[in-house]
């Protein structure tokens, strides 16, 4: 049997040709479709095995082709390829768009692109009895009126309305009369194009979008099948657009029929409020409570708010001056921003006003208590709604970095205040300090009576010495990082299951997109939350390797990992707002401004970004507990081994005096540049095995009053920037190959030691936590 | 047992990260214990494969995963 080609036709009397997202139970319909016949061969060309089949249409045989999943007619995968081939070259099939009901946007999406291309077409809603499971609702007769083409609701898996679609495919496939409106630009560069591909399978207008897009592809087909003439009018007209449009012209196109997609939805598709939850219910009421002109008056507040909650921000003439920076520095970004501008200049006026008002306003509260901190818990409960409030504007850069304070606000009262402090006392202070280490060291000495001989002193300080595996290691742990990463993990998990991470990924493709960025980029630093090993591995979905060298550097340098965001945030916040602001503050101007350079240092296009948003929701307890324990577990199976390992290297380096030589060695660094003490070098020594065991010993070192505030910063930052874990490091010389794994090495240690070193200088300069 | 993934929502069962997002792991570890979406990559320690979980959900009950 030869391999499948959309060319020989002329054995079949017809042809469908399945095309739809991926994971859309495509190949489930097409085996419902077909159930006999069924013939697996690549496509001609390529490695990408298609499925083709035949299915009985009007008492006629037809073939069906099962075409891989694709998200666009843009290709960016040998896959998505072949799909776009198939619909370019065949001549008379009728395309079959599959989507997933309850996840229609971007089915829609597929389907306004494919309607364009002027085939005939059927769209099959699957899966609809798990979208009616969720309360989905979709007008179906309303949708097909809006296509201009017939919708057939199915559940594939069950085989429900299969005849239906037979008997839809053989009479009444119809050619999509449906406009999409792209930015002036663009449609004057189509209306110039499209007289000179007339006569083509595709519509003449689609092939002009396809060929002003940049589809390498499709440039190909136009070196076969275009005079020289029409092929150097379409690149004077792509550079044309590349030099006029802010966006890249393919970004602009996926983008306008994406606003489609989404208008078509806002119609035909409606989830029932009973089953989509409370919190969605309530960032609708926000939404309509704020409008959108009364939503930069909440934002002022909103503003104010925030930074009164975030500890009452004295008036002072430096906030007074860096408000006046930012308002400044507001005007021209809101002149290139547009819209968003206004918004922008609001916050930074309130940023302003909250510093001139913050002392007043809060010589208003009584001094201590129950009443300060119940007003105190108040502002925070405010913050809290004003977040639900603008939960639905998180995508957007200006409210999702309100947004995204709030939720570092929650972070601060989970994590610093109940974590890092209750949590830390009752463990550490109470129970490891007050129960467990004295009852080791008696049964250390118990087993080890002295005098000791050799052997016996060195398993003796082995267990419970100064770097003593029970007393460092367990207490370490259990007693200090545990608390932290449990309360981290909590609210994760509470991030995770209310559909905030996608939304904090589309608004950091935005601050990507600012810096020139690939904005699949963001994908593995979202991920990297997770792990940061992990994500270097899915670095391989960029497209070009500066990009994974890009991602990989970013990954390793400033990206903490959720254990070690929790560690070093819990320690941080102890210290107080101030100091996580500047900790925060610092991480993110270095990966912005490395993140940049690099852009700039290394050239490379842009691609789009797709994320389908879920809706907002209410998680629920037992499952935000459940996922607790889980990562509690993991981090003790990961992690701990670590500690332990990274003890006993400081114990053998304490024996053999060398870690004293290493101190004397890094005294320049350490006291010189950062103006730490020497003591803290064993948490830098260790911060290479796991960065938060490195913060850990640092937060040692500052409950044991060895670190003012402003070193206990500082070395926290420094610490940051290390390499995550060994893991990372091997991950990194895996991926990115033994070179310029070892040249990340070399740039991100220095960078760490020269940043801290800027910091101190810094907030000595401001006389910061003095 | 069905999954749902944080950051891109898709809904999936074991054997869909099966045959669909543990081939497509680079580092091929079996029995990693992780759950990784199939759709976008995401990846979070499996309740399965936990026994703390697995003792919560025998005292509390169940719920979505």
């Amino acid at each position: 049997m030869p391999p499948p080609s959309p060319r020989d036709s002329a054995v079949t009397v017809r042809r469908v040709l399945l095309a739809g997202n991926p994971n859309v139970g495509k190949s489930v319909l097409f085996g419902a479709l077909t159930k006999r016949y069924v013939v697996v061969s690549n496509y001609p060309g390529t490695t990408v095995e298609v499925a083709r089949g035949t299915m009985e249409l009007d008492r006629a045989p037809a073939e069906v082709l099962d075409l891989p999943g694709v998200n666009g007619l843009v290709p960016a995968s040998e896959d998505e390829r072949v799909t776009r081939d198939a619909l370019l070259a065949d001549e008379e099939g009728t395309v079959l768009v599959v989507a997933d009901a309850k996840n229609l946007r971007r089915g829609l999406c597929l389907a306004v692109a494919i309607a364009e291309t002027g085939r005939p077409l059927v769209l099959a809603l699957n899966m609809m009895d798990e979208a009616a499971a969720r309360g989905v609702r979709v007008d179906v007769p309303g949708l097909s009126r809006a296509l201009g083409v017939p919708a057939v609701p199915t559940v594939a898996t069950r085989g429900k309305g299969t005849t239906r679609l037979r008997a839809t495919l053989a009479t009444r496939a119809a050619v999509s009369g449906i406009r999409v409106d792209y930015p002036a630009p663009v449609e004057a560069a189509v209306a110039e194009l499209a007289p000179l591909l007339a006569g083509r399978r595709w519509a003449a207008r689609a092939l002009a979008l396809a060929l002003l897009g940049g589809d390498e592809g499709i440039r190909e087909w136009a070196a076969r099948e275009l005079d020289s003439g029409t092929r150097e009018r379409i690149e004077i007209l792509r550079r044309r657009l590349d030099a006029g449009l802010r966006n890249p012209v393919a970004y602009e196109i996926g983008k306008a029929r994406l606003d489609k997609a989404s208008d078509l939805l806002a119609a035909v598709y409606s989830v029932d409020p009973a089953l989509s939850g409370a919190f969605e219910r309530l960032a609708r009421f926000g939404e309509t409570v704020a409008g959108r002109g009364t939503a930069h008056v909440a934002g002022f507040l909103g503003a104010g708010l925030l930074l009164l909650s975030l500890g009452g921000f004295p008036f002072h003439p430096v906030a007074a001056g860096i408000a006046a920076v930012l308002i400044a520095a507001a005007i021209p970004f809101a002149r290139r921003t547009g819209g968003s501008g206004f918004t922008l200049l609001a916050v930074a006026g309130g940023v302003y006003l909250t510093g001139v008002l913050a002392r007043p306003l809060s010589d208003l509260l009584p001094e201590e208590g129950f009443l300060r901190s119940g007003l105190l818990q108040g502002f925070a409960a405010a913050l809290l709604v004003s977040g639900v409030v603008l939960a639905r504007q998180t995508t957007n850069l200006v409210w999702g970095t309100v947004s995204a304070m709030a939720v570092l606000y929650l972070l601060y009262l989970i994590v610093g205040v109940f974590g890092a402090g209750t949590l830390v006392d009752v463990m550490q202070d109470g129970f490891f300090a007050g129960v467990v280490e004295p009852a080791l060291v008696r049964a250390a000495e118990f087993a080890f009576p002295g005098p000791r001989g050799a052997v016996a002193a060195f398993v003796h300080d082995l267990l419970v010495g100064e770097f003593g595996a029970l007393t460092m290691a367990l207490s370490y742990a259990i007693g200090l990082i545990l608390p932290v990463v449990a309360s981290f993990f909590l609210v994760f998990g509470i991030l995770e299951d209310s559909g905030y991470l996608p939304r904090l990924a589309v608004m950091m493709n935005r601050a990507f997109s600012a810096m020139g960025l690939n904005g699949k980029a963001v994908l593995p630093m979202v991920l990297g939350l997770g792990c940061d090993t992990m994500a270097t591995l899915t670095t391989r979905v960029l497209e070009t390797n500066k990009e994974r060298v890009i991602v990989t550097l970013l990954l390793a340098l400033g990206v903490p990992c959720s254990a070690q965001l929790g560690v070093i945030l819990g320690i941080t916040s102890q210290i107080g707002a101030t100091a996580i602001l500047w900790w925060v503050g610092t991480i993110l101007v270095v990966l912005f401004a490395v993140g940049w350079l690099s852009a700039r240092l290394l050239p490379g296009r842009r691609s789009d970004f797709i994320l389908e948003l879920p809706p907002l929701r209410v998680p629920r307890v037992r499952n935000i507990a459940k996922k607790t324990l889980a990562r509690i577990e993991w981090y003790l199976k990961e992690a701990v081994p670590l500690f332990f390992l990274g003890t006993l290297i400081l114990f053998l380096l304490d024996r053999s005096g060398t870690l004293e030589s290493l101190k004397w060695a890094g005294a320049p660094v350490v006291k010189g540049l950062l103006h730490l003490p020497v003591d803290v070098t064993p948490a830098f020594l260790i911060g290479f095995l796991r960065r938060d065991y490195g913060a850990a010993g640092l937060s040692d070192a500052w409950r044991a009053g060895l670190l003012s505030p402003r070193q206990a910063v500082v070395a926290l930052v420094t610490i940051t920037l290390f390499i995550p874990c060994i893991a990372n490091f091997f991950i990194m010389i895996k991926e990115r190959g033994l070179r310029t794994g070892l040249l990340m090495t070399a740039f991100i240690l220095p960078m760490a030691f020269v940043v801290g070193g800027l910091v101190n200088f810094l907030m000595g300069l401001l006389g910061v936590l003095s | 047992m069905t999954h749902h993934c944080a950051l891109c929502g898709y809904r999936f069962d074991d054997a869909e990260m099966r045959s669909t997002g543990c081939p497509a792991c680079p580092s091929r570890m079996k029995g990693c214990g992780l759950v990784r979406c199939p759709a976008c990559g995401y990846e979070w320690p499996g309740e399965k494969s936990s026994r703390l979980a697995r003792l919560f959900t025998r005292i509390f009950g169940g719920g979505d995963s």
